[in-house]
């Protein structure tokens, strides 16, 4: 078969146990300084608090450790080895020197209690992250503590809920839409409301009909991704949140595609109330294998007086951290937020500036773009429109020949690359979700084009994907029937 | 040229890319956002900078913060300060760790598969208990979302109650997240001796209670009677959840399953991460096997590739907001994977007696500081009855702010004033000690003690 003979290769990879399997007593990788106080003997100190059997952590030298975690990398693939167009989920470079500079000890070992006028440094960077934040959004103010993009919908709804409720309200719900992410249906229950889902227009995009029809006096917002998850903008985006106003519902804006319109287009500017952002999509934070994300909420006016404490502020020429904030929906976490986090998306801004952001929107959707024009002869476009920076295919055209989308996404993999995201959105049927982002050149798009392309023209139904990885087909269903979910010591 | 050094296309990709996609101008491409709502303006937020500009900003600003070698810091209140190798932190450079996405292709992510499913091993290891999950935001919203679980169980009960003795940010974050869900949050006092109040516990307690949340060694620094808290809270069916903000103690201290927790929390930065001005941090979550469905959070289970060879994947994925939408056990989504990776190397090249060795070497620093202390007569312990780890309350006889205020004039950060969290609390400081702090460098407390106490 010719992809045999494409862009992968068996390397050198290596199999490795687990740390348990390679444990052999007496073995430690770390050592301490002599102990320059009295031993305390803690069984006779604790008594019956004592624990009595020790926690069988593995025995291993660092040398062995250091293998081992270096092996187990190598059957990892990341944004560092190629194209990764993860629909909604913006997998681009990660700037080093964020890095860098994150990781330093004057950065990262300050204590979040360390007293106020040792800590300036770091409180101005975050200051100066929200003074950055709310000059993309055109929104009024931030708070930069949400953990994540989902915490960050909890804290927006929370806000939202709080508003009504100062007003003597208790709106009961929030109104979402079938192309949004499932954090948003999620969040919205956990934050205890009820969900009303509108369903997308054959064009892609809600329609105001579709927004009056569910509107009411119970309804205290209204969640909407924009651009959408099919890469649209919503183009009744102003009248919507015009419609929701004259009721006095809010608008919340889910960012995970900021990526698109960055200087481009503001949500303050077209009625949004609260839009959450991820730092570890659109500014370049990490997503290290999952996290730690990091999740800023920017609001508008209304919304203010209820952001969670503390608020970072700069009081004549000190930052301070003001917990005296009566309306406030209180903390979603302990602490200020993910700082390690902000000193890396600071950075990215900083590296960019103004000019620069808005070619990093430009080049997203101008990638997407082609590859929409390369391979829309081959793969149905579903929702036809104008595609920002993600552009979403189905396997309508490829299904009668046997390459349903899990097993193009799988046969990608082959190819040396990650696979779109699939099945997502929802009111797709067996979507491709390609988003490729700005930091990819043209011969990588091409890569992922012509890898396609080879994978339609070459399938035979017989082929299950993939072959050339470290594993082969993965049983799921084994893992959730079976579910071993921690190593079995043998006693 | 390309417009920026982080951009690949150059001017010339740029225009064979816009005729492909048969435009003449970016523009072209931007015409299904409405113009009323595009945005012709500049952002105000500065020129582009090189990253040698960015360095000299950087280093300009932090002349402002204090450099960490320049001082002595005693804090701790959720937060310590443990040493790392440095294999760790290499070792999380790498970019097949530090690049890749959530695990949703297992046959491309067999690496940080493998990694969650040592993390859990270890995680329920040194609780005690059956299962981990694989990671949470951090101890706060680990605590949060235990007793969001524990509601889910048992859907008719609206009490949670949560002892005095639990960080106060994370009550406070406790609170926020059951704002809207009809659910009654009560405070259980702490007795003289630092503790949850038994007795407290026992009026508060009925067959309403869906949970009962209690940590050790608490804010305060006791070692808590966490058995006789967890009987209490099953002798009226509740769950009990032990959350542990210090989890080094579990190498030394009773284990949440051994005093039979349904559900353990805790924070995993004591297992080597950085203390980065409060995050990001890791939250940890355990519990016993036959309540795995209703976990909040992701899994990594063991399984076998299509030629028989074992593997990983994330599994029980029906619990989670993707499949589940509204109706997920948890809206969580991104978590800390890479801080739970930071900690399984972190607990590897610390091992089983190294593991043992270190928390002995805090809880022997922290007695000596304790007992030097003590023997200058200026403040006294205000728990002496109770058992502490690596923390405790230091009763000044001066106001705790002027004593802070002097030490820190002299580069010591001596402890956490109580009245940051308490306003009524004029004397105390919550002292922390770690392995990480030499005999000279406790003496030269003591000594600031003898000068200002």
């Amino acid at each position: 078969m010719s992809y045999l003979n494409k862009t992968t290769s068996h390397a050198v990879v290596l199999e490795e146990p687990l740390l348990f399997e390679r444990s052999h007593e007496g073995a430690y990788g770390f050592g301490l300084p002599e102990l320059d106080v009295p031993k305390i003997n803690s069984e006779k100190y604790f008594g019956n608090y004592s624990r009595q059997k020790k926690a069988r952590l593995p025995e291993l030298s660092e040398s062995e450790v250091v293998r081992h975690f270096t092996r187990l990398s190598t059957w990892n693939y990341a944004i560092d080895l190629g194209i990764y167009p993860l629909g909604s989920c913006t997998m681009k470079h990660n700037p080093r020197l964020n890095e860098e500079v994150a990781r330093s000890a004057d950065i990262c070992e300050l204590h979040p209690y360390d007293p106020i006028q040792w800590s300036q440094a770091h409180l101005q960077i975050m200051y100066e992250l929200q003074e950055d934040l709310k000059e993309i959004t055109g929104l009024k103010a931030v708070s930069l503590q949400p953990s994540a993009g989902a915490q960050g919908e909890f804290a927006g709804l929370l806000l939202i809920s709080a508003y009504h409720r100062s007003k003597g309200k208790n709106r009961k719900t929030i109104i979402t839409a079938d192309t949004s992410h499932g954090t948003n249906p999620a969040s919205a229950a956990l934050a205890g409301f009820n969900i009303v889902q509108v369903q997308t227009g054959v064009d892609g995009y809600v329609t105001l009909e579709s927004v009056q029809a569910v509107l009411n006096d119970d309804v205290a917002g209204m969640m909407l991704t924009n651009p959408n998850t099919l890469g649209l903008f919503e183009k009744n985006i102003e009248q919507i949140a015009k419609l929701l106003h004259e009721k006095d519902a809010l608008l919340y804006i889910d960012g995970a595609n900021m990526n698109a319109v960055l200087g481009i287009s503001r949500p303050g500017d077209f009625g949004a109330d609260v839009i959450h952002f991820n730092l570890h999509k659109t500014f370049t934070t990490p997503h290290g294998g999952g996290g730690p994300g990091s999740g800023p909420i920017a609001v508008s006016e209304k919304l203010v007086p209820f952001l969670p404490v503390p608020l970072i502020e700069k009081k004549n020429s000190e930052f301070v951290l003001n917990y005296n904030s009566p309306k406030s929906i209180g903390r979603v976490k302990a602490f200020y937020g993910n700082f390690g986090m902000f000193i890396r998306a600071w950075c990215y801004i900083k590296a960019l500036g103004a000019h620069g952001l808005r070619q990093v929107s430009e080049n997203a959707i101008l990638n997407a773009n082609y590859i929409k024009s390369q391979l829309k002869e081959v793969l149905n476009i579903p929702v036809k429109g104008d595609h920002l920076h993600e552009i979403i295919f189905n396997d309508l055209n490829q299904k009668e020949n046997g390459l349903e989308t899990s097993k193009l996404a799988k046969a990608l993999i082959d190819y040396g690359m990650h696979p779109p995201t699939v099945y997502f959105p929802l009111c797709v049927k067996n979507a491709l979700m390609v988003e490729p982002t700005e930091t990819e050149s043209i011969e990588e798009l091409d890569r992922f084009i012509n890898s396609v392309k080879e994978i339609i023209d070459n399938n035979d139904s017989s082929t299950i994907y993939p072959k050339r990885t470290f594993r082969e087909k993965v049983d799921e269903a084994k893992a959730a029937r079976e579910l071993n979910l921690k190593f079995k010591f043998n006693e | 040229m390309s417009s920026h050094r982080f951009l690949p296309t150059t001017e010339l990709d740029k225009k064979k890319l816009l005729a492909a996609c048969g435009v003449n101008s970016l523009d072209d491409l931007l015409k299904g956002i409405p113009e009323a709502v595009q945005y012709f303006g500049n952002l105000n937020i500065g020129k582009e900078l090189s990253e040698f500009d960015i360095k000299r900003k950087i280093n300009d600003l932090l002349k402002n913060s204090r450099s960490k070698n320049s001082y002595l810091s005693f804090l701790g209140a959720g937060v310590y300060d443990h040493y790392c190798p440095a294999a760790v932190n290499q070792l999380t450079l790498r970019g097949e760790f530090l690049t890749s996405y959530t695990p949703y292709q297992p046959e491309i992510s067999q690496g940080t598969l493998q990694a969650l499913f040592e993390f859990q091993s270890m995680i329920a290891e040194i609780f005690g208990m059956d299962i981990s999950s694989a990671s949470h935001y951090d101890g706060s919203t680990s605590l949060a979302e235990s007793a969001l679980m524990a509601m889910r169980m048992q859907p008719n009960k609206k009490r949670i109650l949560v002892s005095g003795g639990v960080h106060p940010e994370y009550i406070e974050v406790l609170k926020t997240y059951v704002t809207n869900l009809g659910v009654e949050v009560t405070l259980v006092p702490l007795n003289e001796d630092g503790k949850t109040s038994q007795s407290a516990l026992k009026s508060l307690l009925g067959n309403d209670v869906a949970i009962v949340i209690a940590q050790s060694p608490n804010f305060m620094g006791c070692i808590e009677d966490m058995k006789e808290l967890s009987d209490l809270a099953h002798s009226k069916s509740a769950l009990f959840s032990a959350n542990v903000t210090e989890p080094l103690s579990l190498a030394l201290l009773k284990t949440p399953g051994e005093y039979n927790a349904d559900i353990a929390t805790g924070e995993g930065q004591s297992f080597g991460l950085p203390q980065s001005f409060g995050g990001p941090y890791l939250g940890l979550f355990t519990s016993r096997f036959e309540n795995v469905r209703q976990m909040p959070g992701r899994l990594c289970g063991e399984t076998v590739d299509a030629k028989g060879r074992r593997s990983y994947t994330l599994t029980l994925s029906t619990r989670e907001q993707h499949i589940r939408r509204e109706k997920a056990t948890s809206n969580i989504c991104t978590n800390q994977n890479l801080c739970a990776l930071w900690s399984t190397i972190w607990l590897a090249l610390v091992g089983k007696e190294g593991f043992v060795h270190l928390a002995e070497q805090n809880l022997a620093k922290t007695e000596y500081l304790k007992s030097e202390l003590l023997k200058t007569g200026k403040a006294k312990l205000r728990f002496n009855k109770s058992q502490s780890f690596n923390e405790f309350v230091l009763d000044l006889k001066i106001p705790s702010s002027e004593f802070i205020q002097k030490c820190v004039q002299n580069d010591i950060a001596p402890g956490v004033s109580l009245q940051r969290f308490y306003s009524e609390d004029k004397t105390g400081i919550l002292v922390a000690v770690t392995e990480k702090k030499s005999r000279d460098e406790l003496d030269k407390y003591v000594e600031l003690l003898k000068r200002f106490g």
